[in-house]
Order: structure tokens, then sequence, then C-alpha cells
């Protein structure tokens, strides 16, 4: 029976949904929503109410545009993880990146959510319930780093460890996917502060993990896109003949 | 760019490949390893750039509370991290020379000054925390906690490499990716001492 | 294995190893150093460190045998922070 030819176009929907995702959450939270730069977290529950009641119909458009966006998340790790799959004889890794993006579209899809719900009626609910609404997406964006960072470091393995024949990503890759995984760490430290650096407005807890994180984005699908091509040059060359002759010109 | 092995590696009869024995240029590790390092690095650049900058903000609190901190606990922490970097360069060139034994023996003694460093750390802290200095008493604490914190996680990091590098050097032989990875883990750890004769110098003697 | 020991540290890196030592024990002896002159004596730190950092670099990490663009990044980086550094602690107030 003849294998399956390669469905280029499904890889290739599936790592362009990455830069599509970042579209979305960049159209969503920055210009429309306004959540890029965060509001601080010292901020007053009456400031932050007034904010959601001042701009509600931007913030509810805002998020609306962003959590579009989550669900490529999964169409984006699939593009990464049929890659890692092929260089593992037992692919636990990619099972360990699958589940990590189940949580990981959840969670994008809450954030987006619990802020959405925060900018429903905000006339209607007490201030501290706006504030606090507020809070938890912003915990939600940043303190659930534990499975974005054991994702990469599947990834990461998945291409360190790849011993196959034609490994499709180089093996920096798996050291750059080991660097946005430590870097996303720090944004744990959100929940100790509400001024300065360590806060989830701060630039180590929220700027660094967010520009590594999104960067990546974009670095994994130029390199998942090579590696589609590649496997595609790969497949269109003749298969070497069972009893190959030197070809004498 | 996948790594191609080259012929000279897994020799029978247990050999290092060959080019690291001529003294030609070659990347510590591998190219992928620097690109961890000096992202790390980088990272940690902006973190003392943020010291420096809450230091600017408010220098006579930061110049008091550093009178409060012992200069002994970072000096001693200075000279643990300094002698376990040479341990673990010469527990690559024991591998280098085949020497498994002293590199097994050179980076167990490099863990023990590991474990030392974070003693003494722990020391510090509870010394600190029983005075009254916790990381909510003023911003200079804050970030002394959260900078040596975060240090602390990459040593805990690093023991746990050079443990995976203690296991390899006891090969009798290792491939080409293998011994890249000796090479590069060494270069983390030595990363891991460089951030702190930053840190030791930012955080305790400066002034 | 006693004598391979002393055959490997017969090297300059033993060397580069005491120096940075050196320093360390230095700088924990000066104390609170200079209180006439603090800047200069911060500076005086700030190079040292520098000095140090390049040292680990350059011998432990073994990047003075490495191509030279790998060189020039990690020589790059400890000039950008060292320089970066010392100009914020300078244009800050006096401590």
């Amino acid at each position: 029976m003849k294998p399956l030819p390669l469905n280029t176009s499904a890889l290739r929907l599936c790592a362009w949904s990455g830069p599509a995702l970042v579209i979305l959450f960049f159209v969503g939270l920055v210009p429309l929503a306004g959540f890029i730069p965060p509001p601080a977290p010292s901020d007053s529950a009456e400031l932050i109410a007034s904010w959601y009641q001042e701009h509600t119909i931007a913030i509810q458009i805002g998020v609306l545009v962003m959590v579009t966006g989550t669900a490529f998340n999964a169409t984006f790790g699939a593009s990464i993880a049929v890659w890692t799959r092929r260089g593992e004889a037992m692919p636990v890794l990619t099972y360990v990146q699958l589940i990590c993006l189940a949580f990981v579209v959840v969670d994008a899809f809450f954030t987006g959510m619990v802020w959405g719900v925060a900018a429903f009626r905000p006339d209607e609910v007490a201030a501290d319930t706006t504030r606090m609404l507020n809070d938890l997406g912003w915990f939600l964006f940043l303190f659930t780093w534990p499975p974005f960072t054991v994702w990469l470091l599947a990834i990461g393995l998945g291409v360190i460890w790849d011993k196959s024949d034609h490994p499709a990503f180089p093996r920096w890759v798996g050291y750059y996917n080991f660097w946005v995984a430590l870097l996303i760490v720090p944004a744990g430290l959100m929940i100790f502060f509400k001024h300065g650096p360590f806060g989830f407005n701060g630039l180590i807890t929220f700027w660094m993990p967010t520009f590594v994180f999104f960067t990546w984005i974009c670095v994994m699908t130029y390199m998942v896109l090579r590696a589609i091509s590649a496997e595609e040059q790969r497949r269109a060359l003749p298969a070497p003949s069972v009893d190959p002759q030197p070809v004498r010109g | 760019m996948s790594t191609t092995v080259p012929p000279s590696s897994g020799v029978p009869g247990g050999s290092v490949p060959q080019d690291r024995l001529r003294r030609t240029r070659h990347v510590p590790g591998e190219v992928g390893a620097w690109v961890f390092i000096l992202g790390d690095l980088a990272a940690f650049a902006l973190l003392f750039g943020v010291w420096m900058y809450y230091r600017g903000m408010e220098p006579r609190l930061f110049a008091d509370s550093q009178a409060e901190v012992h200069r002994s606990f970072g000096a001693i922490n200075t000279l643990l991290l300094l002698t376990s970097s040479l341990c673990v360069v010469t527990a690559v060139r024991a591998v280098r020379a085949q020497m498994h034994r002293l590199a097994q023996a050179a980076i167990g003694l490099a863990l023990v000054c590991a474990v030392g460093f974070l003693l003494d750390k722990v020391l510090e802290w509870t010394d600190l925390v029983a005075n009254g200095h916790g990381p909510t008493t003023n911003n200079y604490f804050l970030y002394f906690f959260v900078l040596t914190g975060l240090h602390a996680f990459h040593v805990l990091i690093g023991m746990g490499i050079l443990i995976a590098l203690a296991r390899l050097s006891g090969k009798p032989s290792l491939s080409e990716g293998q011994f890249s990875f000796v090479e590069g883990g060494a270069c983390f750890w030595h990363m891991v001492d460089l951030i702190w004769v930053v840190l030791f110098a930012l955080l305790y003697l400066m002034h | 294995m006693t004598g391979q020991l002393v055959a490997l540290l017969r090297n300059r890196i033993s060397l580069i190893w005491l120096v940075l030592i050196a320093a360390t024990l230095i700088s924990w002896w000066i104390g609170t150093g200079d209180a006439a002159n603090p800047q200069l004596g911060t500076a005086a730190v700030f190079v040292v460190v520098f000095i140090k950092v390049r040292l680990i670099g350059l011998y432990f990490m073994e990047l003075r045998d490495a191509p030279l663009p790998l060189r020039l990044l990690f020589e790059g980086y400890c000039l950008v922070v060292c320089t970066t550094l010392l100009a914020m602690y300078l244009t800050s107030g006096v401590g």
C-alpha cells in the first residue's frame, strides 16, 4: 500500500496560526482593550472600576478579539509537536506538549473571559469586585507559567534528543526553548508584589516573559515552516534504486 | 544544521574526538548552549540594571542596609563557587585526558562546594530574617532576596547538570554529542559562578 | 590519581583561579573602603569585577579558544554591562 502523501496544507495552516494568535492577542489587548501596558497592581479599586466603566465597549471588543485567537494555541502547538513526534520512538515528550497545550488553550481563554466578565456590567458591581476580576485575569495570564515552562521544556528536549536521520530542527532551537522556558519562570513572582519590576505590570514579571514568549511564537513559526519545506523536498527526491549504479558521465 | 557525527567519535577502545585534543578554535560545548548561556546572561543583565535603578532612587537606604549585611557570607560564597569552577574545569580536562575517576572526583568536589554555597546562603538568610531584615523590610532587602534567590535557583539547576556530568564522565568513551554536553554543562556552571561574582560586588561591595 | 591531579593542576588555569581568589580576599578584607572617596572605591570595584568576569569567561569557559564571533559577543556583553552599570552608579545620588 502506498504511503499517504504529506499534507503540507494542514501543516502550514497550523504553523501560520501562530502569527495569527500573536496578531489577535496584540490587536485585542493593545489598541482595543488597552490592557497593555497593564494597570498597576497598586491601583485602587475605584481607579480600576472607573477604567472598566469608561472603556467598557472597547474592552469588550478587545477581549472578544483576543479570545478568538486562543484556540490557535492548540493549532500552533500541534504544528510543533508533530515534528518532535517524529524524533521519538515512544512519544512521551510529544504527549507532554499536547497535555500542556490543552491547559494553555483553556488558560488563554479564561484570561480573556474573566476580563470580559469584569467588563460585562462594571456599573452595577462593586469596585472591589471589578478589581478582583481584573486581578484574576492577570493571575491567569502570568501566574500560570508552569505548564508553559513544561511545554517548552518538552519541545526543547524533543529537539535535543531527536535521533532521527533528518531532525526537523537544528539543535540550537532546543536550547532556545530552554531559555524561553526559564525566562517565563519569574512571572510567578507577581503574587508577592504590587509595585516595581516584579508586579504584574513589572519589567521582569510581565514585560520580559511576554516579550520573550510572543517572539518565541514567531521564531518557532519560521522554524516549523522551514521544517515543512525541508520535508517536502526530501520526499520529492527520487527514492534510491535497489541496486545503485554510479552514473558515469 | 544537524549535528553530523564525525568519524573520529566513538572509536572502539575508548577515546575522545580528536579535534578536542588539538588547540583549534572550537565552540565550547555547542552553539545552542551559547544561545542559552548568553540569553540567561542577558536576563541577569536586566536584573543588574533593575538593581542599579532602584539603588539610584534610594542611595542612602541602600548604603545603610548594606552595612547590615555580613560581607563574610558573600565572600565565602564567592570563594566556594570559584573553587567549584576550578573543579569543573579540572574535570573537563580530566575527561579529555581519559582520567575518568579523577573527573568524577572533581565534579564531586564541585558539588560539595555547591552544597556549601547553599548552606551558607540559608545561614545568611535565616540570620538576616532573625535580625529583622526580611524581603519586605525595604527595597534593598527586597532586591537582595529576590536576586540571590533567583541565583540560588540557577545553582540548583547547575547541580542537576553537574550530576549528569558526573555520570557521563564515568563512561569509557563519549560520543561527540555527549562530550559537547560535558563542555556545555561546565560552561553553564561557570556562568552561575560569573553571575555570583557580579552579584557579590553589587549587593555587598559597592557604596 | 594524585599524580594525575597534580599534572592537571600545573596549568595556567590554576594561576587564574589564584588571581580570582586573591581579588575576592582583598575585597573582603578592604571592608567599607575609602570613606573619603566612595565613588573611586566603587569604580575600582566595578573594574575588578569586570576583570574577574572576563577571566572566568576566557579561561574557565575556554572562550579564548572559541571562534571570534562568540568571543566578541562575550566581550561585548562584559563591556556593555560594565559601562552601563558604572554609568548608572555615577549618575545616581551619592550613597
